[in-house]
């Protein structure tokens, strides 16, 4: 049996209602879950094997998502990130100022000196965006983990946006649809996957990429791995949500860490 | 009795100037001929001590060109990595000043020079003009002339816009390719390439030879911005090592000395330029210091801080940046979840892991 220790923001919930819906799925998996909302893990310490808040805001987060203000961490087998701003959109920020070599847009420019973005190369746009989420919450704690710790610590990020994210506000604003139509897509889902990869590897974790199933045309999420919709807290109403994933999508992820700890199902 | 000195000024007597003076700001010692104004338009070339003047610039509020500006994201330690904010092209260190006359030749010709494709052990590429910009190597060869294509156009674009070129001269000592006559700033073979002894061929301009190219770069400056000023200093760091046989200390007081004299010779007789004197700033014995690192090539913050000081004092600028830090570059800001998404993104949690 293998202790994991899952640690995350609002996109761990699929992985818990994964296991939740299936508990005999994952023997050999002993699994907890622990949430906090933005930055806030970052007010956290390891301290003699336990995870402690150094702010009363980390203090009333743990206490409100896990019932108590210390968590021990030191008999954990292994821990695993997930969520916590780690996602496909930061390449789609780099995309907005830079080009590549490797992607098919900039064949179509006949003045790439005239181009109002920069034309990087390929590794530097990997260097570049691996030294960028190196700052993010999920990178930070993962850096953070594996050096208390010295147990395997793996990296789950953010799913790509739903599928029908394409038609809002937010992929028009990362231009997610001119890359789909211009063919960059899996250029910018490599450059993604590869920065993750260096950005992990560097703080001696490991980075699990999203399931390829659950991938629609590189940089978006299929609907059926998607929750797609939620209930507004405040007025009740039926909302869409391009954000969070589901309990299938948890599944797919639950397995890729069973495997990663030689547990598979 | 009357005679040339009776009418001197202090800066010209060593006493005033330098024995009884405040040898830490030195206020007397750099008279700019160009003026540089927060609005003056300034690129900076040269060796590894004219990132220190950008940095400084900057920092001061001038206008501080920059061809190619990296992706905003990209942390500031990377963007250094990959060349880039550390001169206003991303043309890596231009020791010598031929290097700098053949840039801007090849730029006139506006075709890179397809022998600028090296190949490194790992089989990767690189542009043997600029090594150290691309430290990962670049996928092919198709790719190194994109990219050598694109940064001799933007630097074009760049020198079109410059009322100032800094440039500090680094070394005399090159290595050039005997057929073309082109020099490299690193010997091929170390930095990628592969080193030909029948090929390659070791050289040590003169000061004849420096200020022949120092007219060139001044002449094809002119074509790209009538009237464009050049601004010379010469780095006081020594050479890390040299081929011409010396001793490594030998050598390195003989290629400043050419440097330095080749820059004299050049202002003295070219309107619209001028010298400022880092070199001496650090390395005169009377300049105080010792302001080197433990390695005692290295520049320490200080001495820079010092330099610069000296040089934004004269020029009537204000630091309002540290000039010894690193340089400013994108932070990672964070973006949250999206403000529609926070309530939500807490409620869930909030039902899914109350205890």
């Amino acid at each position: 049996m293998t202790r994991l220790c899952l640690i995350g923001n609002s996109h761990l919930i699929a992985l818990q209602e994964a296991l939740q819906a299936e508990p005999a799925r994952w023997p050999g998996l002993d699994c907890t879950f622990h949430g906090f909302r933005g930055r806030t893990v970052l007010n956290t310490r390891v301290q003699d094997g336990v995870l402690v808040p150094t702010t009363d805001g980390a203090r009333d987060q743990m206490q409100r998502y896990s019932g108590q203000a210390r968590l021990e961490v030191a008999g954990q087998d292994a821990f695993a990130v997930v969520g916590l701003n780690l996602k496909l959109l930061h390449v789609m920020t780099f995309w907005k100022d830079a080009r590549w070599h490797a992607l098919p847009s900039i064949r179509q420019v006949p003045d790439l000196a005239a181009l109002p973005h920069a034309l990087i190369s390929r590794m530097a746009a990997i260097a570049g965006l691996a030294g960028f989420v190196a700052g993010l919450t999920g990178m930070v704690l993962a850096s953070r983990l594996a050096a208390a710790l010295g147990k395997p610590v793996y990296v789950i990020g953010q799913p790509r946006l739903h599928r029908a994210a394409l038609w809002g506000d937010q992929a028009a604003y990362f231009g997610l649809g001119r890359a789909i139509v211009n063919g960059d897509g899996p250029a910018l889902a490599a450059v993604h996957d590869a920065a993750m990869h260096r950005a992990a590897a560097r703080v001696g974790a490991i980075y699990l990429p999203q399931p390829g199933t659950t991938i629609h045309d590189h940089l978006l999420s299929r609907p059926r791995f998607m929750l797609g919709q939620v209930t507004d807290p405040a007025s009740g109403r039926i909302r869409p949500d391009h954000t969070h994933p589901n309990a299938r999508f948890g599944r797919l992820v639950l397995d890729q860490l069973a495997r990663q700890v030689g547990v598979a199902p | 009795m009357t005679h040339p000195y009776a009418d001197l000024p202090p800066r010209a007597f060593w006493r005033s100037a330098v024995a009884e003076a405040d040898r830490l700001h030195f206020p007397d010692l750099y008279h700019p001929g160009i003026a540089i104004r927060p609005d003056t338009s300034v690129a900076t070339a040269g060796s590894c001590f004219a990132q220190h003047i950008a940095r400084a610039l900057r920092g001061a509020g001038c206008s501080v060109l920059d061809a190619e500006p990296p992706p905003r994201a990209m942390p500031a330690d990377v963007a250094a990595a990959f060349g880039y904010r550390l001169f206003s092209g991303r043309y890596g260190n231009i020791y010598t000043a031929r290097q700098l006359r053949q840039l801007l030749d090849e730029i006139i010709a506006g075709e890179p020079d397809p022998a600028c494709v090296w190949t490194r052990e790992d089989g990767r590429y690189l542009d043997a003009f600029r090594p150290t910009v691309e430290p990962e190597g670049l996928d092919s060869a198709d790719e190194v002339l994109l990219h050598r294509a694109y940064h001799l156009e933007r630097t074009s674009r760049m020198l079109q816009q410059t009322d100032v070129l800094i440039f500090t001269l680094g070394l005399t000592e090159a290595w050039e390719d005997a057929a073309t006559g082109r020099v490299y700033p690193v010997c091929p073979g170390v930095a990628g390439g592969q080193f030909d002894p029948g090929r390659h061929r070791f050289v040590n301009f003169r000061v004849g030879q420096v200020v022949q190219d120092l007219g060139h770069i001044h002449a094809a400056l002119q074509r790209f911005r009538a009237g464009m000023q050049m601004l010379l200093t010469v780095s006081p760091v020594p050479l890390t090592a040299t081929a011409s046989g010396d001793h490594v200390l030998t050598a390195t007081s003989g290629s400043k000395a050419v440097l330095r004299a080749a820059a004299g010779e050049f202002v003295a007789d070219t309107p619209g330029t001028d010298y400022f004197p880092s070199f001496e700033l650090v390395t005169n014995p009377a300049a105080g210091g010792p302001w080197f690192d433990a390695n005692l090539r290295s520049v320490s913050a200080a001495g820079v801080a010092r330099v610069m000081d000296v040089f934004l004092t004269a020029q009537g600028l204000t630091t309002t940046a540290p000039i010894a830090g690193p340089a400013a570059g994108a932070e990672p800001v964070e973006d949250e979840e999206d403000a529609a998404d926070a309530l939500i993104c807490d409620e869930l949690l909030l039902e899914a892991f109350r205890k």
